[in-house]
């Protein structure tokens, strides 16, 4: 029970309370608002120098004294003394980046008028500016300088709300000065606002703008090239503003897309571009059966892939198929803003009347910028060697093959070649023809370890930093010595079942250090089996609302590398505490099954356990002790058991119409010392592999029922929902023509069917690429919070379970720790924690885990595409491939031993005369004729075809980077 | 599009007040001199008008108890009080359970033995809400039947208090209200037992009595001044008497 101490009497001076009164207008409706605001005096200055504020220290309600940020002696400059910053709105809304940068800007003071005109600007560089409060080494502190008595001004008659925060600002700055100025500190404001900088220094405070401040701070370089375009875009503006020719077409003006879309004369969607080219996007509008195609430089209009945009459908005589041709990556590099007339790079437009045509459309104007920091590297070719340290505009070519090249100002050109950068888009005119933005900051050389993955995590928005003090502080004290209490009345011990005695074991990856799933199994003496599987108890350590498990949530998953794994929980738990290691006793979650001789379930138990695992195995392990006969023991018995029930559990679960998709697994072969990949293998799969799979599939179902049945409206469950047959539409079509095969794909389980019946006996890998394919018109599965969607939807196409969840690895995912703890109060361990029976809560929780686990997805394959090519670094190899696309000038194969993807350009088949490209689209077939010398000849290619390919690596001259290149060999 | 946050990152909330800090609480006592009783409550923007009429003979005859009083409460929620402007009937579920409950409350304080056959009605005014309504309607009743000269057992108190994550709340704003979980409670100024407690969203049961605890000092604080403004408002009479 907590007290409550020493209610504090309301200020009720008439001076010091006043309403604030506004007329808003909502769903057409004109509403007068009024709101209350007290003025306080004992608002602290957040000084750890000023004795004055050290007794108005507030308390928050769990009784924690909010401590003081800003430093005593903050950093000394010639021209400003020890002082504290003061930006701008404006400054932060531009120029975020440069005050983020870790070794520069300390102490800075973030007025509530700035967090509340950022906030109504952008939401997500408000939570930036949060985050920037709360890392302690920044200094950066909040004032709130609207809620105090002193700093408090009323809006004037003729006033605009603009100059009212202006004057705010400087009024808050000068009673920071006269407030300081005893203690020798004093403060700079920040502003790029020339009219407010005259006032200011009227004022007498001082004044800089941003550019000037950073000339006087070390690394000056590096932070003007991060003070974004925008900036020197509107110092510039009153300059020029006239006399440069567009390049794009104006976007239409908010009013009039909303009142257009509101019509129907215009769409709104997100936008898509394609992977194999740039200058071709699609968006996906409801109307249309199929995706609305969105090509060329024009008519994409500025359009960056992911942004919303408004889209005007084209008429019908120009709609075309999809992606024709792919775009080079080497284009024509063009620096100067004018615009130069597109070369013969966009598709000459034949009117083609075809029977897939797709709808086309161009953009019309952007509701909503997608924009985030790009990584890339600079395009050589654009950097003028003989200029030296002066200032000179480069182009970025972005890693994303989606974005388009970003044109920007450095004064540090000649450092940056054959670096991993990373910019950030800023602005895009009508009148330049690329994309304006920053520098943010220098990953590395290229081609280095260190820097390739930095990048990968960086695009892919994967956490990565080292876990903060307060995350580990909320590891038990012991450390590595942690033990199971050995004495059983140790409250610890309290609803925990022992099962130290069973012959439990676990089965990974070989080198695996994170086990969280182990099994045991023993006949019991109605002649039924017992099957148990246990979880690291994970959540006995992770206990919610503490900043370990909001470190863990916003992580949601760790994250698979090549050489590199970015841990959810800190390593002492993921690796030791929690980690079902062999011959130790640990905490464990665990759901024991009564089954009969064929595997049905006849009682189902959850329980909190102890357990003491006998073995880690791998899965080669495992399988070279059931294959031993001479093995009679206990516990391989109890494997063997395990493993003829999972294959009755498969086969029930073929049955049911689970699907077997293929996707490309590959195995980077690393040199133990360095790490350097030596050699890619395909993975093999072990009987045992399913053995584990078919029980953690089952443990998932029973405990999704069970928190179900418990929390209606919250569980955590996980849904694959069933894709629409049009995604099916252009692979049938290619199966039709090239196979003459068809897919049934109205339900899971005729699609499976189907696709064991689609086998061509000339070509074994077939069938696995055509699995490989259907993948890809799958939708992919999502988290969600039982009450957000009807039963029906709950299920599990993927898998044919009515009902799934994640419960078996609760160390890397954290779904699984959600569901952990709802088991938990299902089985009344422990009551519910409220924030798990929240629903808005969980919803939010449950999007963020699904776009953390897509991006480690993308991730843990992008690491091991850029893994496959150092692999294949120097050497030449020829491998079999096979076509996956056709395009105009190329295609698209797939080389099944590097599960590496790439194009062939027609071009590249021969050296000196183009060859002769017939392509006869109806039949995805490529006629090429090649008209060099030894000896002409025509080669065919189709979709499907198994060719053969000469893989090389080449160094790409533009950006000094590596690339694989594939060439067909005929 | 602007972003609303209950506590800022000062731990200040959105009308510069902290987490244990109430409104302005204003109270004037015989503000209606032709009334036999009537009370008028500010609490922050919270403005609401109590008249006490009574005892009086009912005018339901069938309501009228051989043994005791009874208390008829009526609610009247102006229009214009809220920012949506909109008319409430008297009919409404929701202020006939709010009368409902104001009349189990007070008929338990009031010593309605006194006045058999008899009828005690309490009017009351909405005219602004800015949260915590049902707390002043109930601080408004308990004045104004002092006012009356009708003998109460105690004074009751009333506010409020609401949970965020695990932030509490004293006395909460409507904006406060809308968005978080909250609890009204009334205790006996004099004993500190509750009479009247009310949750209307869900709230989890390991903060239920923290949250209790928190309006139940923030009721207190209300009784302190609902006395004090008694004395003041009785010192005329009292200085007629001597």
């Amino acid at each position: 029970m907590s007290t409550v101490s020493g209610l504090k009497r309301p200020q009720s001076s008439e001076k010091n309370h006043r309403d604030r009164v506004f007329v808003r207008a909502t769903r057409g409706k004109v509403q007068k608002v009024v709101r209350e605001q007290y003025l306080r005096n004992d608002i602290p200055c957040q000084s750890r120098a000023c004795p004055l504020c050290r007794s108005k220290l507030p308390k928050d309600s769990r009784g924690n004294v909010l401590e003081p940020i800003l430093s005593e002696k903050p950093m000394f400059l010639e021209k400003f003394g020890h002082h504290y910053l003061i930006p701008d709105s404006n400054i932060f809304y531009h120029c975020i980046d440069a005050l983020e940068h870790p070794n520069n800007f300390f102490d800075v003071i973030i007025l509530q008028t700035v967090f509340s005109e950022i906030s109504s600007k952008s939401i997500p560089l408000y939570n930036r500016m949060k985050r920037l409060c709360q890392e302690k080494t920044k200094r950066f502190t909040p004032f709130s300088n609207e809620f105090f008595v002193d700093t408090f001004v009323e809006r004037l008659d003729d006033e605009s709300a603009n100059d009212r925060n202006d004057r705010a600002i400087r009024n808050a700055a000068s009673w920071f000065a006269s407030h300081l100025a005893s203690l020798g500190i004093k403060i700079v404001l920040l502003t790029d606002d020339r009219e407010n900088a005259r006032l200011a220094a009227e004022q007498g405070i001082q004044v800089s703008t941003l550019k000037d401040y950073v000339q006087y701070l070390p690394d000056s370089e590096i932070l003007l090239d991060m003070v974004s375009a925008i900036a020197d875009a509107i110092a510039s503006k009153e300059q020029v503003e006239s006399g440069t020719k567009n390049v794009y077409e104006l976007h239409w003006s908010m009013s009039r897309l909303l009142a257009c879309i509101k019509n129907g004369e215009v769409h709104k969607g997100l936008i898509n571009i394609s992977t194999y080219n740039y200058l071709e996007g699609s968006v996906v509008v409801p109307g249309y059966n199929k995706p609305v195609l969105v090509s060329g430089r024009e008519n994409l209009n500025r359009a960056v892939q992911g942004d919303i945009v408004c889209i005007q459908i084209l008429p019908q005589d120009q709609w075309k198929t999809e992606a024709e041709e792919i775009a080079d990556d080497d284009e024509d590099v063009v620096v100067s803003t004018a615009a130069e007339p597109d070369s013969a790079r966009i598709n000459d437009l034949e009117l083609i009347t075809k029977r897939n045509a797709h709808p086309t459309a161009k953009v019309v104007g952007i509701l909503k910028r997608n924009w985030r920091p790009y990584v890339g590297h600079v395009d050589n070719a654009t950097i003028a060697q003989s200029k030296g340290g002066s200032q000179q505009t480069v182009l970025l070519t972005p890693m994303d093959r989606r974005v388009p090249k970003i044109r920007f100002r450095t004064r540090q050109a000649p450092r940056l070649v054959g670096r991993r950068i990373v910019v950030a888009i800023d602005l895009w005119d009508a009148s330049s023809r690329y994309p304006e933005g920053h520098f943010v900051r220098d990953l590395g050389e290229m081609e280095t370890k260190e820097a390739e993955t930095e990048a990968l995590l960086l695009e892919y928005d994967v956490q990565h930093r080292p876990f903060p003090k307060a995350v580990l502080d909320c590891l038990p004290e012991e450390g590595h010595n942690w033990k199971v209490p050995a004495d059983k009345t140790h409250p610890l011990w309290k609803n925990r079942k022992d099962f130290r005695d069973k012959l439990i074991c676990s089965i990974d990856p070989p080198g695996c250090q994170d086990i969280d799933d182990a099994l045991h199994a023993c006949v019991l003496p109605n002649g039924n089996y017992e099957v148990g599987v246990h979880i690291a108890d994970v959540t006995h350590f992770v206990k919610p609302n503490t900043s370990m498990d909001s470190e863990a949530a916003s992580r949601g998953t760790t994250v698979y590398l090549v050489d590199k794994r970015i841990d959810m929980l800190p390593m002492l738990l993921g690796t030791d505490l929690c980690s079902l290691r062999p011959y130790v006793e640990r905490f464990a979650f665990s759901c024991i099954w009564e089954m009969d001789e064929n595997a049905n379930i006849i009682k189902v138990h959850f329980t909190k356990s102890v357990i003491a695992s006998k073995e880690a195995f791998s899965y080669a392990d495992a399988q070279a002790r059931i294959d031993d006969q001479k093995m009679q023991d206990p516990l391989t018995q109890g494997m063997r058991v395990l493993l003829k029930l999972s294959k009755i559990l498969k086969q029930k679960r073929m049955d049911e119409g689970a699907l077997n998709l293929a996707s490309p697994e590959v195995r980077i072969q690393t040199d133990n010392e360095t790490s350097d990949p030596m050699d890619v293998e395909i993975k093999q799969l072990l009987e045992t592999n399913s053995l584990v799979e078919e029980f953690m599939l089952l443990a998932n179902i029973s405990v999704a029922q069970k928190i179900y049945d418990a929390f209606p409206q919250t569980a955590v469950l996980r849904r694959h929902a069933a894709p629409p047959l049009t995604n099916f539409d252009s692979l049938q079509d290619i199966l039709r023509v090239c196979k003459g095969m068809h897919l049934k794909c109205d339900t899971s389980k005729s699609l499976a069917k189907s696709l064991d019946e689609c086998v061509d006996p000339k070509e074994p890998y077939f069938n696995t690429l055509l699995r490989i394919l259907t993948t890809r018109c799958m939708l992919s599965a999502e988290y969600f919070c039982s009450g957000t969607f009807a039963p029906p939807d709950f299920r599990h196409y993927g898998l044919a379970s009515p009902i799934y969840t994640h419960f078996t690895s609760p160390i890397r995912r954290y779904a699984d720790v959600l569901a952990h703890r709802q088991l938990a109060a299902a089985i009344d361990y422990e009551t519910i924690n409220p924030s798990l029976s929240d629903k808005s809560r969980l919803i939010e929780i449950c999007n963020g885990i699904n776009y953390r686990h897509r991006m480690a997805q993308m991730a843990g394959r992008a690491s091991i595409e850029y893994y496959v090519g150092q692999a294949l670094k120097g050497g030449v190899a020829e491998e079999d491939a096979y076509v996956i696309k056709v395009f105009k000038n190329g295609f698209v194969v797939f080389i099944a031993r590097f599960g590496l993807e790439g194009i062939v350009y027609t071009k590249s088949l021969s050296s000196v005369l183009e060859p002769n490209v017939e392509y006869v689209e109806d039949e995805y077939k490529l006629n090429i004729e090649i008209r060099d010398q030894p000896k002409p000849q025509t080669v065919q290619i189709q979709m499907f075809q198994q060719v053969r390919v000469r893989v090389t690596t080449v160094r790409d001259e533009h950006s000094g980077k590596q690339k694989v290149q594939i060439t067909l060999v005929y | 599009m602007s972003h609303f946050e209950i506590l800022s990152l000062e731990g200040l909330r959105n009308d510069g007040r902290r987490w244990d800090e109430m409104r302005n609480f204003q109270c004037r006592i015989g503000i209606e001199p032709s009334e036999n009783g009537s009370a008028f409550i500010e609490l922050g923007n919270t403005k609401v008008l109590c008249i006490v009429d009574g005892p009086s003979e009912p005018v339901i005859k069938s309501k009228a108890r051989a043994d005791r009083t009874f208390v008829n409460v009526e609610i009247n929620i102006a229009s214009f009080s809220t920012i949506d402007v909109k008319k409430r009937f008297k009919s409404d579920r929701r202020i006939q359970l709010q009368c409902l409950a104001l009349q189990n409350t007070f008929e338990e304080i009031i010593q309605t033995e006194l006045y058999p056959r008899s009828q005690i009605s309490v009017y009351l005014h909405v005219l602004q809400d800015d949260g915590a309504v049902m707390a002043s309607c109930i601080n408004a009743t308990t004045l104004a039947l002092i006012d009356a000269g009708i003998p109460v057992k105690d004074f009751v108190c009333c506010s409020t208090a609401g949970i965020v994550e695990s932030d509490m709340l004293l006395d909460l704003n409507s904006l406060e209200e809308s968005a978080l979980s909250w609890l009204t409670v009334a205790v006996l100024g004099n004993i500190k037992k509750v009479v009247y407690m009310q949750l209307e969203t869900s709230m989890h049961l390991d903060y239920l009595e923290s949250v209790m605890n928190m309006a139940i000092a923030g009721s207190e604080h209300i009784y302190n001044t609902m006395q004090s403004a008694v004395r003041q408002s009785a010192k005329p009479a009292l200085a007629s008497l001597s």
